[in-house]
């Protein structure tokens, strides 16, 4: 093959896995349903980096009882509620999710005598420069929720961040 | 499978030839002509260079970018991701469509420029999408661009890229797996790393070949921590599995010398796996592996997986021994072979004794002093294996294995017993005295051996 030729296919190639990627988060985003999420206290041991902002749920320790190894895949029933979507159950297989009700997909990071610790692909957020510890530890009163869409494979992607309610950042595709 | 290497030994070779009337003056001239046009392929030194100054290039683009990241729109994050990888590639495909080495040097290091970024655009993309996903998935998907460019664009600059990336997502994968207590093996590795080998075999890359068999061994390594780690099994199962293996490696290696096409790999593996077997040899001459002393580890009796994993790996030595018997000529099989035949045959007695090991102190002492015989026994055979075959390697590593075996027997065998300021004076003194002497001997037998060489007489 001429270098010419093989080097444009090379490039190609690479350049369409990097667009899937960016794909399938935006067809997460377009397509998922929007489901808004408390967040818990940063774990203090969560060190801010730079402009990256580490987030904890409510969700991300759950009581699931026996079964539950570190690296499992995890399936979170969670039901629509005000203002905030409400844990419903925890399951090893994916259950069908009735009406108001959808599934989100973690993976176990650790667990011990029925608690487990998840993670959902939706703990980091890049932000300006500075502006990550407000939202880490948030003034008195000042309350931080994720609105997050869900597919209907139960991966998740971030839309948005909201303090008090408001929209702080919100995800674009440019 | 034409290189530097083989160019310089004929060129050592070819008036020889000449004096014994085998080929003529003019073919001489034509031979080294030819081989040298062909070897010189890519000159090391525009690589070299060209390699340093995309590695700062490289650095210093990710620097400025990290730095003002957060102030950039996401289009124009992407144009200058894209951009920037696109711009390397088309400097890649310039400078490798050019006639001079000089340009195509630059042109495969523009090539790894391109991977490179394909790399940091993997990582920058996931943080401005905020994509949280498996991280060893991300060092796959890089090691996998850089399997195509592989394929596409031959350059083993990139197939050594690719293959030191593979191994690293291999060592995120089992080190995931040992933090989180699993015992899986990382199979995996195996379908990504044998994809790169038909290219390498194709266009015979030393290098990659090389870093191939590195990777290789790593893994191996990594896996059976893994796993030891995973079966409460101790060093002593982990060393015993590996000796087996690294001997097979280094027969694998003595075969291949026999092939025409794989017989430029044959060193690199042969040369890897004697580094690998003297370590874990080494690893079972010591007295705390036996649990002798204040052993680290309690001595038990091997359990299942590691009994059957050591009989199969030793097994497959005895069968690699025989496929090598049988393809060298009967008129070519010296005497070193009859006694390689003979220690591979004694070392198996003692590791199969020693995988049934009861917890009795006096049979582990046994097993010690026949592992240190064997240790000795070893390096006897491969200087004496070395100088017959003309292996300044082989002859090296040895007198370096039988400097690191003294040193540590009078380690082991002193440091109880006399006082500490003189078991450090005598310390010093054996290292001086000591590395003087093999030092001595080492160089005369190399002489030798160049002399031998150069005058054209069997050793």
């Amino acid at each position: 093959m001429r270098p010419a030729l093989g080097i444009t296919l090379t490039a190609i190639l690479q350049s369409l896995a990097l667009a899937a990627m960016i794909a399938m988060k935006q067809w997460t985003l377009a397509t998922g349903t929007e489901v808004v999420l408390e967040t818990a206290p940063i774990d203090p041991r969560s060190l801010f980096r730079g402009d990256y902002v580490r987030l904890n749920y409510t969700i991300s320790r759950l009581t699931a009882g026996e079964g539950f190894a570190p690296g499992d895949d995890a399936y979170v029933l969670l039901r629509q509620d005000q203002p905030y979507w409400a844990f419903v159950s925890v399951h090893r297989e994916r259950p069908s999710p009735p009406p108001d009700h959808v599934v989100l997909k973690g993976r176990v990071r650790s667990a011990a005598i029925g608690d487990i610790t998840l993670s959902y692909g939706i703990e980091t957020y890049f932000v300006p420069e500075g502006e990550g510890r407000e939202l880490e530890r948030p003034r008195p009163g000042d309350i931080v929720s994720l609105r997050i869409a869900v597919d209907r494979f139960g991966k998740a992607g971030i839309k948005a961040v909201l303090v008090n309610g408001e929209v702080r950042y919100e995800e674009r595709l440019f | 499978m034409l290189n530097r290497l083989f160019l310089n030994r004929l060129r050592k070779e070819l008036p020889r030839w000449v004096d014994e009337g085998w080929v003529t003056a003019e073919h001489q001239r034509l031979i080294l002509e030819q081989v040298s046009t062909q070897a010189a392929g890519v000159r090391r030194a525009p690589l070299a260079l060209g390699v340093l100054g995309v590695l700062l290039i490289g650095t210093g683009v990710i620097s400025f970018f990290a730095a003002n990241w957060s102030l950039i729109p996401k289009l124009i994050k992407l144009a200058v991701l894209f951009g920037a990888m696109w711009s390397a590639y088309a400097a890649a495909g310039w400078m490798l469509t050019r006639r001079a080495r000089l340009e195509r040097g630059f042109g495969h290091a523009f090539l790894l420029l391109a991977v490179i970024l394909f790399g940091a655009n993997i990582m920058l993309i996931a943080q401005t999408y905020h994509i949280q996903a498996h991280f060893p998935n991300g060092v796959l998907l890089w090691a996998l661009g850089a399997l195509i460019a592989v394929y596409l664009v031959p350059t083993q600059l990139v197939a050594v890229a690719g293959l030191v990336l593979t191994g690293l997502w291999s060592f995120l994968e089992i080190f995931e797996n040992l933090a989180h207590d699993r015992v899986t093996l990382h199979w995996s590795f195996l379908v990504v790393w044998g994809l790169f080998l038909p290219q390498i075999y194709r266009r015979g890359w030393r290098h990659a070949g090389t870093v191939a068999t590195l990777a290789f061994i790593l893994w191996l390594l990594l896996n059976l921590v893994d796993l030891a780690d995973g079966t409460d099994a101790v060093g002593v199962d982990v060393l015993q599995v590996v000796l087996p293996v690294s001997v097979c490696l280094f027969l694998i290696g003595a075969i291949m010398e026999r092939s025409d096409r794989l017989f430029g790999f044959s060193a690199t593996v042969r040369y890897q796996a004697l580094i690998l077997g003297l370590l874990s040899l080494y690893g079972l001459t010591l007295r705390f592996v036996h649990d002798l002393g204040d052993g680290l580890w309690p001595r038990q009796a091997a359990t299942a997986p590691w009994i059957v994993g050591t009989l199969v790996a030793l097994a497959a030595a005895g069968a690699l021994a025989v496929l090598l018997h049988r393809q060298v000529a009967a008129a070519q099989r010296q005497s070193y072979l009859w006694w390689g035949y003979g220690l591979l045959g004694a070392i198996t007695l003692i590791v199969i004794a020693n995988l049934f090991r009861t917890a009795g102190e006096g049979y582990a002492t046994v097993v010690y002093v026949l592992y240190n015989c064997a240790y000795l026994g070893g390096l006897v055979w491969l200087l004496y294996a070395g100088y017959q075959r003309n292996d300044a390697f082989q002859v090296n590593v040895s007198f370096l294995f039988f400097g690191i075996g003294l040193l540590t027997l009078y380690f082991d065998t002193f440091w109880t017993l006399m006082d500490r300021s003189l078991f450090f004076m005598g310390g010093g003194v054996l290292l001086l005295a000591g590395g003087y002497v093999v030092e001595r001997q080492r160089r005369k037998l190399l002489r030798r051996l160049e002399t031998e060489v150069r005058d054209g007489e069997p050793p």
